[in-house]
């Protein structure tokens, strides 16, 4: 589709008035198009000042909804969000032998059956369970350790083009009040790559380049800015991940 | 809550946000999830299927923060466009669509349905309605079809009987003219808003 016609697409983009299959080419070319970018922001202003003006004056949301909204984030600490975004794409050396792939291929299978009996988050584990067999299908992979000098405490987590997962956690039990945050050292200081929830199993991450450790500590539900707690397990990123 | 959050900005309020500071979302609920909720209410009729777009909404902002960017726009506008794509998501799955057409139907039997009529109704802010109305006709009711019934341009072209491309660039040049009309109106477009 040329710039022009892309371009006529803005305007029924920005009231979501697309099919999937044009949605997915505006959204690549916005990427790349700092105009049309500026052009669908004034449309999405429009359109926020007509989604403003309906309804009763002054609108009211339900004050039990916060409760409500409230308690699922205690509930359901943020899944993980990266902080930064996954730069190009490099290539990766081969350092596991395909039989190992099999093996963790057998083993993702496993848990994608045993994650079916989990009802709170079925597709979403599913989902993240087939993201983690594609990457550890993938050749290409890396997986790095995340281990503890003084305790058999340790997790996984397998890399491909700078997208991962942390999966089979062996970590200590935490109270409800509690929640594992993820961190990693870039260019000599420490940041926080989300809030892991206090069960973690096939949760996705986002690294950047000069991120060189993998950090793992205990919070407060809800995470923390900077860690407040010892790090549990820790494992050292392949150089240019 | 900690005192300088009620005075923060909605990009504070969002760096806050990303920092896990549940009063800051807190705060940016008070702020506009009425907002949010009247149009998740209009556009889905439902009490409790729009609280749950307003649950998602702020739920999403507080797991993915960085998705809003203050350069593009305010905190407002971007959690109505949430809003606004997960409400369309549910008119457009099966069964609430049969249900929408139902209730339309209903609707044409007994009182003869007049787009037109609703509309009016349901936009409260003067000036919009205003500017909306002032639109063409050949503008103003594929942007209604998309926007307050959650229709496919390809949808809309259907309904109207006009080409498909037609559709695309009057809906198009009638949010150009609108935001036009806005600005000179003096309405804060891109601004943050109370």
């Amino acid at each position: 589709m040329t710039h022009n016609e892309l371009e006529e697409l803005l305007g029924v983009y920005a009231l979501d008035a697309l099919d999937d299959d044009e949605r997915q080419l505006v959204d690549e070319h916005l990427a790349s198009c700092p105009r049309c970018r500026a052009e669908l922001a004034a449309h999405r202003e429009v359109a926020a000042l007509l989604g403003n003006a309906v309804g009763e004056s002054p609108a009211v949301a339900p004050d039990e909804l916060w409760d409500r909204i409230s308690a699922s984030l205690l509930d359901e600490p943020p899944a993980l969000s990266p902080l930064v975004r996954p730069r190009g794409r490099r290539s990766l050396a081969l350092l596991v032998p395909l039989g190992a792939v099999a093996a963790a291929l057998i083993l993702v299978v496993g848990l994608l059956a045993a994650k079916v009996v989990n009802l709170d988050h079925q597709v979403t584990s599913l989902n993240q369970q087939a993201s983690v067999a594609k990457i550890l299908s993938n050749p290409s992979h890396q997986t790095v350790q995340l281990t503890s000098a003084t305790t058999s405490w340790h997790a996984t987590v397998v890399l491909l083009d700078g997208q991962g997962y942390l999966i089979n956690p062996s970590m200590p039990a935490l109270s409800r009040s509690q929640t594992f945050q993820l961190w990693a050292l870039s260019r000599n200081k420490i940041v926080s790559l989300g809030v892991l929830s206090s069960n973690p199993s096939a949760v996705a991450i986002q690294l950047e380049p000069h991120m060189t450790v993998l950090m793992i500590t205990a919070e407060p539900l809800g995470g923390t800015p900077v860690p407040t707690t010892p790090v549990l397990v820790r494992g050292n990123l392949p150089v240019g991940v | 809550m900690r005192p300088e959050l009620s005075n923060a900005s909605d990009a504070n309020l969002a760096l806050a946000i990303a920092r896990y500071r549940e009063d800051a979302l807190a705060e940016a609920y008070r702020r506009h999830a009425g907002s949010v909720f009247g149009l998740a209410r209009r556009l889905l009729h439902e009490k409790a299927a729009a609280e749950e777009v307003v649950q998602e909404v702020f739920v999403r902002l507080w797991n993915a923060p960085d998705r809003f960017d203050p350069e593009r726009g305010s905190l407002r506008s971007y959690l109505l466009a949430q809003a606004h794509g997960r409400a369309v998501d549910q008119m457009r799955s099966e069964l609430s669509r049969r249900r929408r057409e139902e209730r339309e139907a209903r609707k044409t039997a007994q009182s003869g349905y007049d787009l037109e009529h609703e509309v009016g109704d349901m936009i409260v802010a003067d000036q919009v309605r205003e500017v909306l109305g002032g639109l063409p006709d050949t503008e103003r009711k594929p942007i209604e079809l998309a926007y307050f019934r959650g229709h496919t341009y390809r949808e809309v072209a259907t309904i109207l009987g006009e080409p498909e491309g037609t559709v695309k660039s009057r809906i198009r040049s009638g949010l150009k003219r609108m935001h036009g009309l806005l600005a000179t109106s003096g309405l804060g477009l891109g601004g943050e808003q109370p």
